[in-house]
């Protein structure tokens, strides 16, 4: 009796062990060093003069910066928003208890996922180029000529991001919606039916509260990821036309390995981790808010 | 009667029409990387008119398979993510495990460990690990990639979830009664009942490894080496021998690994989410 | 309880597994080679024949090619020089950037190895090269520029180009038939520092003085804007995002009449428009109407250097003296990646005498005009900053005037110069 009394206490921290160990080596410690480094000169990648909140203040000066702040907010906003709303919608029409053909459809939007970030760059490039492109030879079999350039316009090309984001992702969270979907009770739906709801309220006053804990965990892992949007605009526009679609990794990429400034990278990436926490937890909060809002 | 019916019928072909629409507009990418992969290379800056090439010429996929490692690094990336997922799988679940099941002085504080690092970005830890790595003689190894990746910090979570929603707690403590030691729970009784968790994760933690760019361009260096991001990006380093084609080529044959997976596994995929859905 | 233990020890058993398991097989891979020393090399050149004719006369060493784009050489580099761990033996970077890594005091000494063939060089590739007195790298390349043009498009129009001016002249002709004299790079992206530059050597001009102050009230930095800024807004020029898909294709399309570039191109030139073989033509860079003398620009080029990490740095610095200062490595440069020989007495070869058929005849290298030392400092600052305010100006919110200004004001702030 006391043998499997201590074996229940002991067992957590066994079972955390291997956690724990690659949890130290890979994440804990390199993050305490990076923490530190923002304060102090590095000097071949050593510590050396204290330089106190310096850094932190030298990147709150640059007008940069604070326009990279303004870009990244303004894309995870909008990506998210677009993005969760359509594969909320998708998932939807996907679960309709009517149709036949649900698997076909799964696969095909999640589809998108499986290409890697610089590839999905190239091949939009290549949908967009004017001469050669897709829109081009669509437009053209009916005689209409496309001339826009979207990465060259300062209000476009973030939104070809967007789009590049959101076809990407939408498939893929789609899943998690329907995974959500799957758990309601079908019971729920009939009894609705026969008080007369229409589909629009089912949504509303159904699907859309018992969707809120994945609803939830979606818009708090999009946002992290979309946080660190870096790939297709880098490769795309290397944050241009005139700094409109440079995000904070960008700026976190160019001072610690372009600039090779790693001191003040690490103290970008703090700020950003603050950006990204807070974001979090406002859109938790606000979806927390007004589910019970609604209740 | 009859007017409910058609009604049916109308909403049906409705969600059909939009479910295509979107289905198409999801194709289009891997459409145009289809047609451009099979342009001759003389053609790949001419306007084509219509959707569809005036000559096909398979020459790209030749040179993919002839000219380039693409096999090599099909391999690297396949091993890697077998080992990054499997070892994944194994300390998520552990971790979830204790996190779900047992109370113990330091839950909280570990578990806030976890998910408050989730939000600091990965390349600010590059030179700690770098260094570490090349001390322990790891860079350019499977293992400089595979061990970094094991601790997913959303796959703690999602199997702390999962298993405290679908593991009673009075199958443990009838267990335990039979005598079943505390590994053998974890063994015999959750990890069972967890599996449809585990093909999730499973999924997450492949694709996570499939599609990394900067991490392993950082650890690896020989040419042998290299994933199958980091072999392609490889085609369009040099400005002055850009090979479209192939990159083409190269990306929509990386594409089916996964979706073979997604299409194998869709089922267990959206079915283990459901049942481990996250509760706020 | 053991159990515990047992799932454990066997966790942590298949771990030490296969990262030894891994390890092994990088061993077996260095075993089972030829017993030659490696020496690791990293460019984003395709030059495997300069590489693998260096190797056929090796015995005891053997270069191995790593590709990747020079971006991610830059970052990796970055990482493994601040780690003190990680970095090649040889690696190759544009000569823009390379000063980072040059004042990082983290590359070898090659002076003893490579002190008799420095007389082969220019003194402003001698001054970017050296490092405390010391050698600190090579240059394989200069990329000075020359105008390719459309031999058969200047012919029916009746164009003949001797300055700057006849460019805009030449262009209000054939916009109205929808062709650009020249492709402009709008959005500057991360190549719009580089063409003004490579614009500002053409007058002689510079951002930077040679002990690196940033040049306030630069009247050659508003001539070369107040040029780019009328080709774009009057649509003499066409905007295209430099060497993307839809760039090549305009030049296939024939939409694009001449393009002052640095020579290096006629290679992309001939991979991506075969067909226009013979119609292309190559003269000198035009001259300023406000100069005397036309002059070539740097578009960059770029420096072979050896790190301190190497452990065969003699062996390593031997490969980089072959392929930069004996006329042999430098032929295979111009054969693998059209490189322009840094090394003078390279010019003696036939090799670079010969013409081109794709340019109807013109040989390239008769193109190229003198040149003024070009100084980079800062470059990727520099060049955040100057793209930028390119697209500020294209987009018409700046007059080429206050680009200037903001370029030179924005670029002291940030760097202290």
């Amino acid at each position: 009796m006391k043998v499997h009394i201590d074996s229940r206490r002991i067992a957590p921290y066994l079972f955390l062990l291997p956690f724990l160990i690659f949890f130290a080596i890979f994440r804990l410690w390199p993050i305490i060093w990076s923490f530190l480094i923002s304060f102090f000169q590095l000097d071949d990648g050593d510590i050396s003069g204290f330089i106190g909140m310096s850094n932190y203040i030298t990147i709150f000066h640059d007008p940069t910066f604070i326009k990279a702040i303004w870009n990244t907010l303004y894309f995870v906003v909008v990506y998210n928003v677009i993005m969760i709303i359509l594969a909320i919608m998708l998932a939807v029409f996907c679960n309709s208890s009517i149709i036949g053909g649900k698997k076909a459809y799964r696969a095909v939007f999640f589809s998108p996922i499986a290409m890697s970030l610089p590839v999905v760059a190239v091949v939009f490039d290549l949908i967009f180029a004017r001469n050669i492109g897709f829109i081009t030879s669509l437009l053209g079999m009916f005689g209409i000529e496309y001339n826009y350039r979207i990465f060259a316009s300062m209000t476009g090309a973030m939104w070809a991001v967007i789009l590049m984001r959101v076809w990407r992702g939408s498939g893929y969270y789609c899943a998690y919606f329907l995974a959500g979907l799957t758990s309601i009770p079908e019971e729920l739906y009939e009894s609705a039916m026969i008080d007369g709801a229409n589909a629009f309220q089912q949504f509303r006053k159904i699907t859309l509260p018992l969707l809120k804990p994945m609803l939830i965990f979606v818009i708090i892992m999009s946002t992290i990821l979309s946080f660190q949007l870096f790939d297709e605009p880098w490769i795309l526009t290397q944050g241009g036309p005139a700094n409109s679609t440079l995000t904070l990794q960008m700026y976190l990429y160019q001072t610690s390995f372009l600039k090779q400034d790693f001191s003040k990278g690490a103290a970008v990436s703090y700020v950003m981790t603050l950006l990204m926490l807070a974001a979090s937890i406002v859109s938790v909060s606000r979806q927390k808010e007004s589910s019970s809002g609604r209740k | 009667m009859l007017g409910t019916k058609r009604k049916r019928t109308l909403s049906k072909l409705g969600i059909h029409l939009i479910l295509i629409v979107y289905a198409i507009f999801t194709l289009i990418p891997f459409y145009w990387m289809a047609v451009n992969s099979i342009r001759p290379a003389g053609d790949f800056y001419s306007r084509m008119e219509g959707l569809f090439p005036d000559n096909i010429d398979f020459g790209n996929y030749i040179s993919l398979f002839s000219n380039t490692s693409f096999l090599a690094w099909l391999w690297n990336s396949i091993i890697i993510c077998i080992l990054s997922t499997f070892l994944g799988l194994l300390i998520c679940s552990m971790a979830g495990f204790a996190f779900g099941v047992y109370r113990f002085r330091l839950k909280n504080f570990f578990f806030w460990l976890v998910l408050g690092s989730v939000a600091i970005p990965e390349i600010v830890t590059i030179i700690p690990v770098f260094r570490l790595m090349s001390d322990i003689g790891m860079i350019d190894t499977y293992s400089s990639l595979v061990l970094p990746y094991a601790v997913s910090m959303f796959g703690i979570f999602l199997m702390k979830q999962y298993i405290e929603s679908s593991l009673p707690m009075e199958l443990l403590e009838a267990a335990r009664i039979d005598g079943i030691g505390e590994a053998g729970l974890f063994v015999r009784i959750a990890l069972p009942l967890v599996k449809p968790g585990l093909g999730v994760l499973g999924i997450y933690l492949w694709l996570n490894a499939w599609s990394s760019y900067f991490w392993p361009l950082i650890m690896l260096k020989s040419q042998t080496m290299l994933t199958v991001p980091l072999g392609l990006a490889t085609l369009y380093a040099d400005p002055w021998n850009l090979q479209y084609g192939v990159l083409m080529a190269g990306s929509l044959i990386s594409t089916i690994p996964i979706i073979i997976i997604f299409i194998c596994a869709q089922d267990q995929f959206i079915n283990g989410l459901t049942a481990g859905s996250v509760k706020g | 309880m053991k159990k515990v233990l047992t799932v454990l020890l066997c966790s942590m058993l298949s771990l030490a597994l296969f990262a030894g398991g891994s390890g092994e097989s990088a061993t077996a891979e260095s075993a089972a080679d030829n017993g030659k020393t490696k020496l690791e090399f990293w460019t984003w050149l395709s030059s495997d024949a300069a590489i693998d004719a260096y190797n056929q006369m090796q015995d005891d060493v053997e270069i191995v090619k790593v590709q990747m784009s020079h971006a991610d050489i830059n970052a990796k580099l970055a990482i493994a020089l601040q780690a003190g761990t990680g970095a090649p033996d040889i690696y190759q970077t544009t000569q823009r950037y390379y000063p980072q890594f040059r004042d990082s005091g983290h590359m070898y000494d090659m002076t003893s190895v490579v002190s008799d063939i420095m007389d082969g060089y220019p003194d402003s590739l001698k001054d970017l090269v050296t490092y405390n007195g010391q050698i600190a790298g090579l240059t394989p390349d200069v990329s000075p520029s020359v105008m390719f043009y459309r031999a058969d498009i200047f012919e029916e129009y009746g164009i003949e180009i001797e300055t700057f001016n006849d460019l805009i002249e030449a262009a209000k002709i054939l916009k109205e038939d929808g062709i650009y004299m020249l492709p402009i790079f709008n959005p500057a992206g991360s190549w719009g520092a580089n063409a003004v530059g490579m614009l500002l050597g053409s007058r002689g001009g510079n951002y930077f003085t040679a002990d690196g102050k940033v040049i306030h009230d630069n009247k050659d930095l508003e001539i070369v804007l107040e040029f780019l800024n009328t080709m774009v807004a009057e649509g003499y020029g066409e905007s295209l995002t430099f060497f993307t898909p839809e760039f090549w294709g305009e030049f296939k399309a024939g939409k694009i009449a001449a393009w002052i570039m640095n020579t290096a191109e006629a290679a992309n030139l001939k991979t991506n428009a075969p067909e226009l073989s013979g119609k292309w033509k190559i003269m000198p860079t035009p001259r300023w109407d406000d100069k005397e003398q036309a002059l070539s620009g740097y578009w960059g080029g770029t420096v072979i250097a050896v790190t301190d990490q190497s452990e065969n740095p003699e062996a390593a610095a031997d490969f980089v003296k072959w392929l930069c200062g004996s006329v042999e490595g430098q032929v295979w440069a111009g054969k693998t990646w059209s490189a322009v020989p840094a090394y003078e007495p390279a010019y003696s070869d036939p090799f670079y005498q010969e013409g081109d058929p794709y340019f109807s005849g013109d040989n390239i290298y008769d193109m190229i005009l003198d040149t003024t030392p070009f100084h980079y400092f800062d470059w990727a600052s520099v060049e955040m900053i100057i793209g930028e305010k390119l697209d500020l100006m294209f987009a018409g919110q700046l007059t080429p005037q206050e680009a200037a200004r903001a370029i030179e004001d924005t670029i002291a702030a940030e760097t202290g110069r």
